[in-house]
């Protein structure tokens, strides 16, 4: 060869000796300016995808091929006019400089690809890739001839196993879907063929160029070899992935589904919108023809379909006309499946198109709210894995629907809540806004609920200037229900009290009046008392109401006023008047002071369940003889907190009038 | 609410176990209502087991003395706990239901009818 070149191009032969160290400095530093200088660019654009550094990649080969037909064209064209004798040389070596060129570039890239993801194992296999580049380069100084058969046997088997390792890491097939798997298969083949016309093309170059030794090329031969591996490796792989690359997007749209569900769950979408992604993630997971969701509507207490796709209502209820399994799923809060409905002893003689009928309860960890049905034209369609599949997706569905109802149920409340303040300030007129002023009275109130609306009541009436009619009363049971019966005791009291009657008359009436109105069970205590400023008395009467206290100034005691008649409902028909006793009637000192109060002070308990009892509330009148009434009754209410720490079972009322 | 049933040669013993409020007290008047429908207007309530009776409870025994008294019933309460005699006191209940003292006289009430 090297004599050839020499009879060919005698200059090239002057200059450079074949074998020459300068020449072979020459080459190699050539090789190595280029990898490095290649290896850093491709280094450093990271960002882009694959199909892009493909597409990049297969651009510099077809530049790189023009290039090379333009020189043979030119070399052939100037041959005729000119005899310059390095000119040949010269065309050659550009070509020979492209086609390096687009080997460096492929093997940078291929790094990339080899190096996604990075790992020691593959790190340490690309060093020993580079080694034997490395070795190839000093190879070229050494001035051992070996035939090509020798070389083939210690160096390139092994080098080509190392190929071989390195083509293995095929990673990023992974990640592409069908259609990018599709156009980097294209992209490949279109790459191999450009492989395949460099490699025809510079299997020439050596005799046009008469590069000499073997041993120079080795490098070269190296980083075609491992183009060609990479190359088929990856069209293999590619195109044996094609078929599978549905499954892994359909698992990928599974999850978006799953996260879709969760995003509705969190968000708090309508039901509708759950729904609607339940049934889409449920036939994409099942690859189901057709599906519907039935919901458990609580109108009419029984399941109806609220969603369905790919198939009519009408088709569902001949479907199901044969058999419903929707209660059965329901109830056994399992997944039910029919594997061909042709076959099925119920559903053999209806006509449809579906042979594979699935049904999955949707499901919270407190209740059922519907079923989820898919079906399929295809016999025995749905596997195991769809069937947990649509399972865990009617499962999320489920805990959306919980919360939805959560969230409904809690908006519910809080309007409840808003209406039971508004009966809160309803009742609270109700009750006397301001005591009456007197010459000869002073009056105290607290009156306290314990839920947002009591029945607690008391209320005064001044009919004459020197009269007053006073009556503090209890319905029986607590909240809403006592506080409608409490406004009707209100009205009773005022039209009675406009009436000349006494005491014993004013109970029977009221008993009446109440016995009217009130539920069965129902029933109402009270305490009725009259008080005349110009005769100095107070007449007192209990209808089953808590015994009113009295203290007489003159001898410094506190007398419990139990005479007392029956509670006002309890016997509705006439025979009432016979239980009437009499009422008590005192004449009352200057300093004289009566207490008056509902059963939810004296039975107050705290947490050792003692009752707070007549005793404590002797105690602190007897301790606040001197206090305005209103004090007094402050101080009581206070007292009955401080024994429960604040725990209010029952309403407080207090009622205090001191006499002057 | 437990409320246990023994019925005797002319009359039926209802012993309901806790506190009698508003909750509880269902259970009592589901029973007395049963035992009304069944035709049987003699009853004896074991009260000896009501630590506590509210307002409501109270409501279950009055709701029920009409119908008792217009068919020629009897009830009869026994073993009622201080606190709550003194409820029935005040309320004046104890004119109209009968109340005695333990289980003993019971039977006693309810002789010849």
């Amino acid at each position: 060869m090297a004599q050839h070149l020499a009879t060919k191009f005698p200059g090239i032969a002057m200059e450079f000796q074949v074998g020459d160290f300068l020449y072979m400095l020459n080459v190699v530093g050539f090789f190595m300016v280029n990898a490095v200088l290649i290896g850093r660019l491709f280094g450093h654009i990271e960002k882009l995808h694959v199909t892009t550094l493909l597409w990049r990649l297969f651009l510099i080969g077809m530049i790189g091929i023009t290039v090379i037909m333009l020189i043979t064209f030119a070399n052939k064209a100037t041959l005729r006019f000119t005899t310059y004798p390095y000119l040949t040389a010269i065309y050659y070596s550009l070509g020979f400089y492209v086609l390096t060129i687009f080997f460096l570039c492929a093997v940078f890239m291929f790094r990339r690809f080899i190096f996604y993801p990075r790992t020691r194992r593959k790190l340490l296999l690309w060093r020993i890739f580079l080694g034997f580049l490395g070795l190839s380069l000093i190879y070229t100084f050494s001035n051992a001839s070996f035939s090509l058969a020798y070389l083939i046997v210690i160096s390139y088997i092994p080098f080509f196993i190392l190929c071989l390792f390195l083509a293995a890491n095929v990673r990023w097939i992974a990640y592409l879907n069908f259609n990018q798997k599709l156009r980097a298969l294209g992209l490949f083949v279109l790459l191999m063929i450009v492989v395949i016309t460099y490699v025809i093309a510079g299997l020439r170059l050596p005799v046009q160029l008469a590069v000499p030794l073997l041993n120079s090329m080795i490098f070269l031969h190296y980083i075609v070899i491992f183009t060609l591996t990479y190359c088929t490796a990856s069209i293999l792989v590619l195109f044996f992935n094609l078929p599978t690359s549905s499954i892994f997007e359909i698992q990928g749209l599974e999850i978006a589904s799953f996260s879709k569900i969760n995003q509705a769950i969190q968000s708090n979408l309508e039901n509708s919108d759950i729904m609607n992604t339940l049934l889409n993630a449920g036939m994409l997971a099942s690859n189901a023809s057709a599906g519907w969701i039935e919901l458990m509507s609580e109108e009419e207490g029984r399941p109806k379909v609220s969603i369905h796709k790919k198939i009519s209502l009408q088709e569902i209820r001949e479907l199901k006309a044969a058999h419903n399994p929707t209660g059965q799923i329901m109830e056994t809060q399992l997944p039910f499946q029919i594997k061909n409905l042709r076959l099925h002893k119920s559903y053999r003689h209806v006509e449809t198109k579906f042979r594979s009928l699935m049904g999955v309860p949707i499901l919270s960890s407190s209740q059922t709210f519907g079923v989820v049905y898919v079906v399929n034209e295809v016999v025995n369609s749905f596997e195991d894995v769809a069937v947990s599949s649509i399972t865990s997706f009617a499962e999320q569905a489920g805990i959306g629907l919980e919360n939805a109802q959560l969230v409904r149920k809690s908006i519910e409340m809080e309007r409840y809540q808003e209406q039971l303040k508004i009966a809160q300030e309803v009742q609270r007129e109700l009750l006397p806004q301001n005591l009456p002023y007197s010459e000869g009275l002073d009056f105290g109130a607290v009156c306290e609920t314990a839920y947002e609306v009591g029945g607690d009541y008391f209320d005064l009436a001044q009919p004459k200037e020197q009269l007053f009619r006073i009556a503090i009363g209890d319905v029986s049971g607590k909240g809403t229900t006592a506080a409608f019966y409490m406004a009707e005791i209100k009205g009773i009291f005022h039209a009675l009290t406009q009436l000349e009657l006494s005491v014993k008359e004013f109970v029977a009436a009221a008993n009446q009046a109440l016995s009217a109105c009130l539920q069965k069970g129902f029933f109402v205590t009270l305490s009725y008392l009259q008080i005349d400023l110009k005769q100095r008395s107070v007449e007192i009467i209990r209808a089953g109401h808590s015994p009113a206290f009295y203290y007489h100034a003159n001898c410094n005691e506190i007398k419990m006023l139990r005479e007392g008649t029956l509670g006002l409902g309890i016997v509705r028909s006439g025979n009432f008047s016979q239980y009437i006793k009499d009422s008590t009637k005192i004449e009352y000192q200057s300093g004289d002071i009566m207490a008056l109060y509902t059963d939810g002070i004296v039975e107050a308990r705290n947490e050792e369940k003692e009752e707070y009892g007549y005793d404590r509330f002797q105690e602190i009148i007897q301790q606040n003889l001197q206090e305005p009434a209103q004090e007094i009754a402050d101080r009581i209410v206070q007292s009955v907190k401080d024994f429960t720490h604040g725990e209010m079972s029952d309403d407080y009322t207090v009622l205090i009038i001191k006499f002057k | 609410m437990e409320i246990k049933e023994t019925t005797q040669a002319n009359f039926v013993t209802l012993s309901p176990q806790g506190d009698l409020d508003a909750h509880s007290s269902v259970a009592l008047d589901e029973k007395i209502s049963e035992l009304l429908s069944q035709k049987q207007h003699f009853i004896h309530i074991d009260c000896s087991g009501i630590p506590y009776m509210s307002s409501a409870g109270l409501g279950v025994f009055i709701s029920y003395l009409d119908e008792i008294g217009a068919s020629g019933g009897k009830l009869v309460l026994s073993g009622l706990q201080e606190n709550v005699l003194e409820v029935f006191g005040l309320l004046g209940l104890n004119q109209l239901v009968t109340i005695v003292g333990d289980g003993a006289s019971v039977a006693s009430e309810f002789q010849g009818v």
